[in-house]
């Protein structure tokens, strides 16, 4: 499912849960942002897919990709990320890395 | 870099079956335990998504190869905090937005932003398929572009623009160059090269229908709704279609882009 981000947006103080229902069960969701994203597969005229973020929802949402939520605040502090299969990541002293 | 800001792509990978849909709207929910895949989007094309016309969903579009014809530029403070939300919509109906949806604080940028409008025209086989007047289109990223090293450095505050015309038209002057350069297709002018990728969303409205019910007592709701004639198109992302085109506007080998440090070291420009 390729997805491109649209806009985010932080809920209305005022917004209520998002309730949802299946055939077994039925509960509520909390969230603080609102991440609205293109599914580029989607046939044009209904092609937006909303991710609710919040404190305990979609707390994994981040997890793969070094938890950067903000996009370029890392950028600009470093030069170099390395990323290993296991998910760990280092990240070496910039006097370390050779550059032709 | 990995970008989730408006015009960055992530993935996520083996969704699972939807079981679960939103009470009332029968909207359906996806959950998923995974994370999201991040995907460079340097090299990467989008596909054409065009508008339809007969949807009252919200729905985004995706058009390459636009041109761009700019009729406004102002800088403004804005109050983004950071670099996420792009500074997406702080600027609309005259009213600036109090908070953006931003995580983080940054301040490794001045807070600057232009407020754009612009016309965007696509033409397809010699046939204008879009012609769009778009208004107050704030974007961090597109700022960004029109400046040389793609900085805004901190110490810049609106006045510096403003305070002085010749600055404020230099600024002008510089961007419409750029944006014309990106137009043209750079510096070789290729066919497939020329234009910007403009991303966005449109959701046509709702409108009282005058024609079947009488006018509305206060408190009450209006009975009969018709789909509105305006589309308000929403811009979320644009960029240069090529990506050789943007590296070339981005060395600014040819002096187009408007140089912010030098404004910020001397409070002037060389005209």
């Amino acid at each position: 499912m390729l997805l491109v981000t649209l806009y985010i947006k932080t809920a209305a103080s005022s917004a209520e849960p998002v309730s949802w229902y299946s055939k077994r069960d039925r509960g509520q969701v909390k969230y603080e942002r609102i991440l609205y994203a293109w599914d580029v597969n989607a046939p044009a005229g209904r092609n937006i897919v909303a991710i609710i973020l919040g404190k305990s929802t979609n707390i994994n949402f981040f997890q793969d990709v070094l938890k950067i939520r903000d996009n370029g605040a890392l950028g600009n502090l470093l030069l170099c990320v390395i990323v290993f299969p296991r998910g760990q990541f280092h990240v070496p002293h910039l006097s370390r890395l050779c550059f032709p | 870099m990995f970008s989730l800001g408006p015009g960055g792509a992530f993935a996520i990978e083996m969704p699972p079956n939807i079981e679960q849909f939103m009470s009332g709207s029968q909207v359906p929910l996806l959950f998923t335990p995974d994370s999201i895949i991040a995907i460079v989007t340097k090299g990467l094309t989008m596909p054409e998504r065009r508008i339809d016309h007969r949807s009252s969903a919200q729905h985004a579009f995706c058009y390459s190869n636009v041109q761009l014809n700019m009729y406004g530029l102002a800088v403004q403070v804005l109050n983004c905090c950071g670099l996420l939300c792009d500074a997406y919509g702080m600027y609309e109906n005259a009213k600036f937005a109090r908070s953006c949806g931003c995580f983080t604080l940054n301040k490794y940028h001045a807070n600057l932003v232009a407020i754009l409008e612009f016309v965007m025209k696509k033409f397809d086989g010699g046939k204008e398929v879009v012609n769009v007047h778009v208004t107050n289109v704030t974007s961090k990223k597109f700022t960004r572009l029109l400046l040389r090293d793609g900085r805004m450095p901190v110490g810049l505050t609106a006045g510096s623009f403003n305070s002085d015309r010749r600055v404020k038209v230099r600024f002008r002057q510089a961007s419409e160059a750029a944006i014309e350069f990106v137009n043209q297709g750079g510096a070789t002018k290729a066919e497939d090269k020329r234009g910007w990728t403009v991303m966005g969303w449109v959701r046509r409205g709702k409108v009282a229908d005058r024609g079947v019910d009488a006018p509305t007592i206060a408190g009450q709701a209006q009975k009969t709704l018709a789909d509105s004639s305006d589309l308000i198109y929403h811009i979320t992302s644009i960029v240069p279609t090529s990506d050789d085109v943007a590296h070339e506007l981005a060395a600014n080998n040819y002096g187009l882009l408007f140089d912010a440090q030098e404004l910020l070291n001397t409070g002037t420009i060389n005209v």
